[in-house]
């Protein structure tokens, strides 16, 4: 200790000695080193932040330490790079396990098994299809089902497959038919619908496609199991097409031409789809019903891919023959995000199934541009206009009676596959909130 | 006289710490890509605006300068910087030859592959040589061959006569048969989990590496550096451990520099882990010696091949930029998509080159991928020293240096030291034109004189230049002008110890300070 503080005093000792002949003036000769390590002030750290401004931060430093070290851990252990290779394997194996967050409809479990790739037949059998699902929506649906086919039927570009599947939907929604009908009148009720279905179709081009479809469904309708809505029976069963069930067969074509140069983050191209189906009710069902459809979106680039304007024209009716009718839960439905369009078609500021009607119109606008980009990745900002209504006849549609929304989504892509989603809608009945991984249209 | 003392005795106190010094006992720490994006991109770009000082200098343009530099406005030697071409102009053998312990991995017999390379950005493995010493070998990417190895070796002779720790990088070749997996060498394969490198599994990851018109690989190989590894260094604050280490990283001209000369060298990719502590011994004493490494993000190449065109024009999360797009609904195309549109989107320059040109080069806006604080703290002064620093390697000595690339075409070399010339002289240009860009003061015949640099280098004409010079009182008032050109400041009736302030044709002020026959001390606005 003493020998340190002597140490010490001697070493001050010779500094000072030192600085006195640096000052003395001798010490600035031309040829002087300007590199020394001579200051006019002491070499010393200052706070890094004031202390109001460290108070400020103070909440955000507390979790910035988990963050950090949960990342430099997911990083060191390659934890990516695992779930990467274990989503792969397991895609590659033909299992696919999805879970994902519905807002209002609770969290989402799905697991999709592919067979040959399962067995290892795939390889032999490279056309042979052969998929069965299972998925559970915590607050809204179950369904499993299977669909077995082959693509390309002896080299040729025909395609057949077979499908089947269950699904329990206890928590639909209902609001009326028509325009008119009012949010606060909503109610729910129960669906459970078997299905079995047979299509052959043929593969013009890469870009064309048409096929035949022949469907039996088997649908019960039950009150819902929600507290929070009314009951179906709300609007008298007697007038609402379908609310006993129905056991309804269908045959069906369509023919689809598909042009855009990504599927999910298209730049130009776009897609056609035109339908046409003959619906029947079997035993004491009384649904009979064409169904016309034209979808088509077309997408164009603005001077620069980073530039895509997006419109999309969706076309639907209903059409009561032999004095039969068309069930409700087979209308056209408008309302919600549109993530799976047989349930409900986009108008985004609007519940889901918001509108029930015979025919649809609906009209789709998004302005998608790219704000951020890095490697892989990108982000694009979409303004986006949605208008459309459903109505009876076509005698009955008018003008007045579009509905619109209007908001706005980021979409997040890696390798122009889309991540997720987020984005905020707007319209008469409020605002709606969504974060998906599958874009509109 | 007692102030004179005064200040004396504060010298000796001051000098102190670095002379008292005790063995570091510092910890290692760690970071990876995750965590410096998340701290950098997020956690300080969202702290910047709760720091009311930082608003504060901000708004009145008070900038901080560095706290590190000496009596002239130098940054004295230290564990994280020692002067070297500015000061003492290096032979042409020694920038070629840069740091250097051999030559590069002995190749008379097997490299033996000890541990395959897990992070960064491109194939890489830990090598032992016939003498037993180890290597971190590091292969271009697919049809790319040079871009990497080139940039690389290339980087780290420029950063090592700038006067930064960089450990020895070296271009070598090899044929395939010399590579190895050695016993119990290990590797992370696409399961991410870590599994025995097998000789197999090493021809299976060399696949893809691609090979001279001999057959042969070609490496980067930057040879492992003795001394403790201590992990990264900071870019904000110090290690408090480490008693030689008394400035927060923030406030170092040095460190802030990298700024510019990543401009320079178009290493976009400088950040916290891509630097190294070691702790090693020199004259029987521990020193923590800060290292930067891992260069193959410069010059025209990044991960995986030619550097995406945005790279130097924008961060990773870019929020300024974001937010301009944003505004103007895509519409306004930044220079970079204007000028990749133009160009086809495809890079003019050769594989072994890669996206490198200045057309759009800005000095002051080019950006390193991570908005470190410390690059945004760089003053005039700091910018003005940096521009000294990179205006020591002439034409000649730049292409020196680019010689370590060995690039197979001349047309290639070329064209690197070119750009790399050209941009020098933007870089330079551009902060001589924002500071008082005198240097080398001297008293001489009852004059200070001094030199311009922005005359000396040809960026201005001296007939174009009216200097300014002004005597100031202790507390920084003018007192009285003092006649002053090219040849320097008249000193006639200037008392000892004072100060005079000078500006060449208004720019910021650079202070002298002098006695009867010396300067005294320099220092240039922030």
């Amino acid at each position: 200790m003493i020998f340190k503080k002597l140490r010490t005093g001697m070493l001050s000792l010779v500094f000072f000695l030192a600085g006195a002949v640096f000052l003395s003036g001798t010490a600035f000769a031309a040829n002087t080193d300007k590199y020394a390590p001579v200051y006019t002030k002491p070499l010393k750290s200052s706070s890094l932040k004031d202390p109001l401004s460290a108070l400020l931060a103070l909440p955000f430093e507390m979790i910035r330490w988990p963050i950090s070290k949960s990342l430099l851990f997911t990083e060191k252990e390659y934890l990516p790079k695992k779930a990467e290779w274990l989503y792969t394997y397991l895609k590659n194996h033909g299992i696919q396990p999805s879970i994902g967050f519905m807002s209002g409809q609770g969290m989402q479990y799905g697991l999709k098994l592919d067979l040959p790739k399962l067995s290892g037949l795939q390889s032999k059998y490279p056309d042979f299809t052969f998929d069965t699902w299972v998925h559970y929506g915590e607050e809204i649906s179950f369904r499993t089902g299977a669909e077995i086919g082959v693509e390309r039927v002896a080299g040729t570009p025909f395609f057949v497959s077979g499908f089947f599947q269950y699904e329990d939907r206890w928590e639909d929604n209902f609001f009326g038919m028509g325009p008119d009908t009012s949010a606060g009148n909503g109610v729910s009720y129960g669906h459970e619908q078997t299905t079995v279905a047979g299509k052959a179709g043929y593969e013009f081009s890469p870009e064309w496609k048409g096929a035949f479809h022949l469907v039996y469904k088997n649908n019960n309708i039950s009150e819902g199991e929600s507290d929070d809505w009314g009951q179906l029976s709300y609007f008298g069963l007697n007038n609402i097409p379908g609310s006993g069930g129905d056991k309804i067969l269908t045959l069906a074509a369509d023919l689809k031409n598909d042009t855009r140069d990504f599927r999910d983050a298209p730049t130009r191209g776009g897609y056609r789809q035109i339908y046409f189906g003959y619906s029947e009710g079997l035993d004491d069902s009384n649904a009979s019903y064409f169904t016309y459809r034209a979808d088509m979106a077309q997408y164009f680039k603005v001077g620069s891919p980073r530039r895509v304007l997006a419109i999309r024209g969706l076309a639907e009716h209903h059409d009561e023959i032999n004095g039969g009718n068309v069930p409700f839960y087979n209308m056209s439905k408008l309302g919600g995000y549109g993530t799976l369009p047989e349930q409900s078609h986009t108008l985004r500021s609007y519940h889901v199934n918001r509108f029930f009607g015979e025919s649809l119109l609906l009209f789709n606008i998004e302005y998608r541009y790219t704000i951020w980009e890095y490697r892989e990745l990108h982000m694009d900002a979409v303004p986006f206009f949605d208008f459309g209504q459903t109505f009876g006849e076509w005698s009955e549609f008018q003008f007045k009676d579009f509905k619109e929304s209007y908001g706005l989504e980021f979409r997040v892509y890696v390798a122009r596959n889309n991540l997720v989603n987020i984005s905020i809608a707007h319209g008469d009945e409020g605002t709606n909130f969504f974060v998906r991984s599958k874009k509109a249209f | 006289m007692l102030k004179k003392i005064f200040s004396l005795f504060l010298i000796s106190v001051f000098s102190l710490p670095a002379i008292a010094a005790e063995a570091p006992v510092v910890k290692k720490q760690e970071t990876l890509l995750y965590r410096d994006v998340y701290e950098q991109n997020v956690h300080a770009e969202a702290m910047n605006q709760l720091d009311l000082s930082r608003w504060g200098r901000k708004l009145f343009k008070k900038p901080l300068g560095s706290a590190n530099i000496n009596v002239f406005d130098e940054v004295p030697d230290s564990a994280f910087f020692v002067n070297r071409h500015a000061k003492s102009r290096l032979t042409s053998a020694q920038l070629a030859r840069g740091y250097s312990e051999t030559d590069g991995p002995d190749l008379s017999g097997a490299l033996s592959v000890t541990k395959a390379k897990t992070e960064g950005l491109h194939v890489g493995f830990f090598i032992r040589d016939v003498k037993g010493d180890n290597y971190l070998v590091k292969f271009d990417g697919p049809d790319s061959l040079e871009l990497a190895t080139a940039a690389e070796v290339i980087t780290s002779r420029f950063f090592y006569a700038l006067g930064y720790n960089v450990p020895q990088y070296t271009v070598s070749f090899f044929s395939p048969e010399k590579i190895k997996a050695a016993e119990g060498a290990t590797t992370r394969d696409k399961t991410g989990f870590k599994k025995p490198l097998t000789q197999e599994k090493l021809e299976e990851a060399l696949m893809f590496v691609p090979q001279t018109d001999e057959g042969e690989y070609r490496v980067s190989a930057s040879k492992i550096l003795a001394g403790e590894n201590k992990g990264y260094f900071s870019f904000n604050g110090r290690r408090k451990a480490d008693p030689d280490d008394i400035v927060n990283h923030r406030d170092r001209r040095e460190i802030r520099a990298l700024a510019v000369f990543g401009a320079w060298l178009n290493n976009n990719d400088i950040r916290e882990s891509n630097t190294l502590d070691m702790l090693t011994e020199e004259n029987g004493k521990q020193v923590l010696k800060h290292y930067l490494i891992d260069f193959n993000g410069s010059i025209g190449s990044a991960h995986g091949g030619a550097k995406p065109p945005l790279f130097g024009h924008e961060y990773m999360f870019d929020f300024g930029e974001t937010a301009k797009a944003f505004l103007t609904l895509g519409f306004w195309e930044k220079p970079w998509q204007k000028r990749w549109r133009e160009a086809g989107e495809k890079s003019r320059s050769s594989a072994a080159v890669g996206y490198f040109d200045n057309r759009d080069f800005k000095p002051a806006e080019y950006k390193i991928q991570l908005p470190y604080e410390v690059f945004k703290r760089v003053t005039r002064a700091d910018g003005f020293w940096a521009s000294k620093q990179i205006m020591a390697f002439s034409d000649e000595d730049i292409r020196t240096l680019v010689s370590a690339g060995k690039f197979s075409s001349k047309e290639d070399a070329d064209y690197v030291s070119k750009t790399l010339i050209e941009r020098r002289d933007l870089i330079a240009k551009y902060w001589f034109s924002q500071s008082a860009p005198l240097d080398d003061f001297e008293v001489q015949n009852g004059k200070l004189t001094f030199k311009d640099l922005a005359v000396q280098y040809q960026f201005e004409k001296a007939e174009t230049r009216n200097y300014q010079a002004v005597l100031l009182d202790a507390k920084g008032k003018k007192i009285k002008d003092l006649a002053a050109d090219a040849s320097g400041v008249a000193l006639e009736g200037v008392a000892a110890d004072s100060v005079i302030e000078i500006r060449v044709n208004a720019s910021p002020y650079v202070r002298v300070q002098v006695s009867a026959d010396s300067v005294i001390s320099v220092r240039h606005q922030d």
